[in-house]
């Protein structure tokens, strides 16, 4: 039981690893807390719908529009509108995601309208079953479909950062984008680079999420709060952290909604969080210096 | 304009708001030269960097190799070679000392080759880099920032090196270190345009100096006919 919960656990958790990992790559690089991020996602899955149920395309394909699509809007969004009013306050800056957020409920609302349209998952066949210890862990293949897809979004993201010439420059804009410059880096490339490495992840999360959730403007909402609450707990700046912290949300929570309230776990769960931010304030991973605000 | 003048600057300002930081400098910097611009703080000496790197918005015109790169982006000025080392904390401190160096070689990342020469002669130059490569640049000690700036700057080649006083904060013996290191790495072809507030240790190196005062040249010359007490004592204010 406890096994099966832990499991389940971080599979959610999985979730929200990425969620914030997009959310702490478009930060780290371009300094923009997006609170418009589960969002623009969800317009993505909407994508997937329309190509998939409505068109009639093939599952493969229209998960691969919807990700490139993903991928545009994060570039769209950073280019042309957080671009052109880089130098006011992050403050402002916030408010202007919050905006960005009801404009696209706003839309999707127009657009598809407020029911709940359900996309299928993409492995349906029989369950995994591990015996273990004398108890017994069931893993629908759909979640290890997720599971896959998120080590492997976080493996390439790692490895990418860490090794490429590219990712490095990257790492160099985050730290500060006028030495940057003097590198010959180009600085605004790699902001838009890191968007539509956001926007994308976002797209992915929005898409895997989807079957158990179904299609709706709001359909986010929960994910984007707990993968914002995975990157402060991880730290906000750091990759591993958000990886921690949303691993370790989806556990506590699974924990909590079995053993002491299903209706409690997404405030106990936050209860605990705040517990640890009250003795770690920096979060798990965080570093003490000063930081970007 | 003489063929050997590498930079050549013509009537520089720089504004901050309503103040003027720069009023209108022209000079030039020769291949093979040492050129210094000293002065005292707040005379304008790092405002004339950074607007020849392109950061910051400024007035005039300044050609490098009969280029006119006034109004060109900062981040396609190093690809010509002309290439400013920040202020001393100007390096990455979250990277590795040598992933540092290879971002000095961004502007020649097609070339692995040349890049792992330039890092074995940057670890050459400064051997303590090359003892620390592995280690988060923050960790380093403030002489070690500074060799790492200029390491950094090196890698890429560059024709013309401009150092914002890397003099910075060091002992004296740390001075002489990098000022040896500045000296070595003229007669290897590169000529260095020097922003210093320690004039002394500067003209040391200096084939000309620039005297700034209040955001205008108050005099020029080699810096074998200047005399320094003179100068300390009518413009550097010390």
């Amino acid at each position: 039981m406890v096994f099966q919960q832990i499991i389940a656990g971080i599979i959610t958790g999985s979730l929200y690893a990425i969620v914030a990992l997009g959310l702490v790559v478009a930060y780290k690089v371009t300094g923009v807390m997006n609170f418009a991020y589960g969002y623009m996602g969800m317009i993505s899955a909407y994508i997937f719908f329309t190509c998939f149920s409505t068109i009639g395309m093939n599952y493969i394909l229209s998960f691969f529009i919807a990700v490139a699509f993903g991928s545009f809007v994060g570039y769209a969004v950073e280019r042309g509108l957080l671009r052109p009013v880089r130098n006011i306050s992050p403050a402002s800056m916030v408010i202007i995601t919050l905006g960005l957020l009801l404009v696209l409920e706003g839309t999707a609302l127009q657009i598809w309208g407020n029911n709940y349209q359900q996309i299928p998952n993409l492995l349906n066949g029989l369950p995994f079953i591990l015996r273990f210890s004398g108890s017994i862990i069931v893993i629908p293949q759909q979640n290890l479909l997720i599971l896959g897809l998120v080590a492997g979004v976080i493996v390439a993201l790692i490895l990418y950062l860490n090794l490429t010439f590219q990712g490095k420059a990257m790492r160099a804009v985050a730290q500060s984008e006028e030495i940057a410059k003097l590198m010959g880096i180009n600085s605004s490339l790699m902001m838009s680079i890191s968007w539509i490495i956001s926007g994308s992840v976002g797209a992915l999360a929005a898409i895997l999420v989807a079957p158990q959730t179904f299609v709706y403007p709001d359909m986010m909402l929960s994910l984007q709060i707990m993968g914002f609450t995975a990157a402060v707990l991880g730290g906000f700046e750091s990759i591993p952290g958000s990886i921690i912290g949303g691993i370790s949300i989806g556990i506590i929570e699974n924990l909590v909604g079995t053993y002491i309230s299903t209706n409690l776990k997404t405030t106990f769960s936050l209860a605990i969080i705040v517990a640890i931010l009250i003795v770690k304030p920096e979060g798990l991973l965080g570093s003490t210096k000063a930081r970007r605000v | 304009m003489a063929t050997d003048h590498i930079l050549e600057v013509e009537n520089l300002t720089v504004k901050y708001g309503p103040i003027e930081a720069v009023r209108g400098t022209s000079f030039f910097v020769s291949t093979q030269e040492v050129v210094s611009i000293l002065g005292a703080n707040g005379a304008g000496k790092s405002s004339t960097l950074k607007a020849l790197a392109g950061l910051i918005s400024h007035e005039g015109r300044f050609t490098f190799l009969s280029k006119d790169i006034s109004k060109m982006e900062p981040y396609k000025i190093p690809y010509l070679g002309l290439t400013l080392c920040p202020e001393r904390r100007g390096i990455f401190p979250d990277l590795s000392v040598e992933d540092n160096l290879l971002l000095g070689a961004y502007t020649i990342r097609k070339n692995r080759n040349l890049i792992k020469q330039n890092i074995e002669k940057v670890y050459g130059l400064f051997e303590r880099l090359g003892e620390r490569k592995k280690q988060l640049a923050g960790t380093l000690s403030g002489g070690e920032q500074q060799m790492l700036a200029i390491g950094r700057a090196l890698m890429g080649e560059p024709k013309l090196l401009m150092l914002d006083e890397p003099s910075l904060g060091l002992s004296p013996k740390l001075v002489d270190f990098i000022f040896d290191a500045l000296k070595t790495i003229n007669k290897s072809g590169t000529a260095i345009l020097l922003v210093e507030q320690n004039a002394m240790i500067a003209m040391e190196i200096s084939n000309r100096i620039y005297v700034m005062q209040n955001g205008k040249f108050a005099i020029s010359g080699n810096a074998k006919d200047v005399d320094f007490q003179t100068l300390k004592m009518k413009y550097l204010g010390v």
